[in-house]
């Protein structure tokens, strides 16, 4: 089992198997990158530098580790602490701009049948805009429900809250998300058709 | 006809069967409901469109540094390299006095480094302190405000004043000891693991804890006696005499005991010492309580505080020995 593994692991770290720490920051290094990424409005160097913070917290702490809650939501716990104070304690600085269009052939590929390229771009700056308009900690949960893929209990674990409070976080997303579609694809209804564009501009909201 | 409590449960784990994390006997129970249920089957459509839209949005938030430097900044930090052994070591510093000049100077910046660094950590004490607050549960301060509150009102309905005072001598040590025994500990904090990862010394963060719940009872406490002291127009001093000394060692006691024995070998030892000392029978089945067992005398205050620096010292080595990884 890989919990059974990373325990391992851990109990390696506590005993200073810095092999061991390697093997758990390779597993471990871009869930936690991505995570913090969007905890840190996607600053690149400072995501980096807090997550080598973590698994610095984890070469000194790993003999705290009990095995009740598994590793990977003791890691994120870590991980959610640091980024907590380390908004706190810096300034926060603009939020980056997230809606980098890169020519990327496979967002192409992707598009079902009738959506054109244009309408698969202006989604997913529909989508990213509605989301970037929730709170921090609304995101939050999302991201560890949705993305890295943790139980509500093993989110409200992490973030520190009870499971009640992670369950009405994700429901207000998904009614603001909802809203937010609707309200997008009846503007763009309204839009004038392009040259190219292969369907009809208004699609079934979600 | 829709079972609505078979879609208050599929709903309720709907978003984790859009992520695609339900375990899968929950998958097949949540999959049987959908094929009857169209309602549940559009409200998991949104669901899905959420998942979609949250994994949609991250792709592409991927390290920029490849692994081995990372990994290469990171291990540095771990283990810094060792001084050059060939690098020629520093000459002595001249034999000799320094300028009386540099000296004050020194002692000055030193000074304010030290006042600096101690209000840093004063801050550090009140931020610490300051989280516990949601940490704590609910229930812990709903209780102590409850059960303070029935002492005084049942004091209040007492005919004379010496009822009053054993009441509260009586009840408020055993309320605010009993919020003690589940302040700290893997029985009573769930997330404690999870806490202990941090680098918040558990010290300070038990510290935090009890000034906190010692703080609230003996406010409510005190609030309660200056009521009873205007309306019975007693002496404010002998009531809370009365229950503060007491208050303060129980406390301490069943915070020792839980870190110890665990909360409720703490709240029964603490009872079971408390009764034994306060309570004698008299003739039948009478109980006369002993106020003056435990008044705030010095050689009191000194062995809470004994028994609270214990404690402190004892959840430091606890949180050092090594896990049973095994259990």
């Amino acid at each position: 089992m890989q919990g059974d593994d990373e325990r391992s692991l851990l109990r390696r770290i506590a005993g200073g198997d810095q092999h061991a720490l390697r093997c758990l920051y390779a597993t471990y290094r871009t869930r936690l990158w991505s995570y913090l990424f969007s905890q840190l409005d996607g600053d690149a160097g400072w995501t980096e530098e807090l997550t080598q913070d973590i698994f610095l917290a984890v070469w000194r702490s790993a003999a705290t580790y009990r095995g009740e809650a598994k590793p990977a939501t003791w890691l994120f716990r870590i991980a959610h602490n640091l980024a907590a104070n380390a908004c706190r304690a810096r300034d926060r600085r603009p939020q980056s701009e997230r809606l980098v269009l890169t020519d990327d052939g496979d967002e192409r590929d992707d598009l079902p049948m009738g959506v054109s390229p244009e309408d698969a771009v202006l989604d997913r700056l529909t989508l990213v805009a509605a989301l970037d308009r929730l709170s921090p900690r609304h995101r939050e949960v999302l991201d560890l429900v949705f993305v890295q893929g943790f139980s509500m209990d093993e989110a409200a674990s992490i973030v520190g809250v009870p499971v009640g409070t992670v369950k009405s976080r994700v429901s207000y997303a998904r009614r603001a998300l909802h809203a937010h579609l609707a309200a997008e694809t009846c503007d763009r209804r309204d839009r004038p058709q392009t040259a190219g564009m292969a369907g009809e501009g208004c699609r079934e909201g979600r | 006809m829709r079972d609505a409590s078979a879609c208050d449960r599929c709903r309720d784990v709907l978003p984790e069967y859009a992520a695609g994390t339900l375990p899968p006997d929950d998958r097949a129970t949540v999959e049987d409901h959908l094929r009857a249920c169209t309602d549940c089957a559009g409200t998991l459509a949104d669901w899905m469109a959420l998942a979609g839209a949250v994994n949609r949005a991250s792709r592409g938030a991927t390290p920029d540094l490849p692994f081995e430097a990372s990994w290469n900044l990171l291990a540095a930090r771990i283990a810094p390299p060792l001084p050059d052994a060939a690098m020629p070591a520093p000459p002595l510093a001249p034999i000799g006095r320094l300028p009386d000049t540099t000296t004050a100077h020194t002692n000055s910046e030193r000074a304010e480094r030290d006042v600096a660094a101690f209000v840093v950590m004063g801050l550090h004490v009140l931020r610490v302190t300051g989280a516990q607050v949601r940490l704590l549960r609910p229930a812990m301060w709903i209780a102590s405000a409850l059960g303070i509150a029935l002492a005084v009102l049942y004091a209040l309905t007492l005919p004379h004043v010496v009822g009053e005072l054993d009441v509260l001598a009586f009840a408020l040590p055993l309320i605010a000891a009993t919020g003690t025994a589940f302040l700290y500990g893997p029985d009573v904090d769930a997330g404690l693991e999870l806490a202990l990862a941090t680098p918040t010394s558990p010290r300070l963060v038990l510290l935090g804890r009890f000034a906190l719940l010692f703080g609230y009872d003996a406010a409510l406490a005190l609030a309660g006696t200056s009521l009873l002291s205007v309306a019975r127009h007693d002496g404010f001093v002998s009531l809370a005499s009365a229950w503060l000394g007491p208050m303060a060692l129980l406390s301490t006691l069943s915070l020792t005991l839980s870190l110890i024995l665990g909360p409720a070998v703490a709240v029964g030892g603490a009872a079971a010492l408390w009764l034994s000392r306060a309570l004698r029978l008299d003739g039948g089945l009478s109980l006369h309580i002993s106020a003056g067992a435990f008044w705030p005398t010095p050689q009191v205050l000194a062995l809470s505080l004994a028994l609270l620096t214990f404690a402190l010292l004892y959840v430091t080595r606890q949180e050092r020995l090594r896990p049973d990884y095994d259990t």
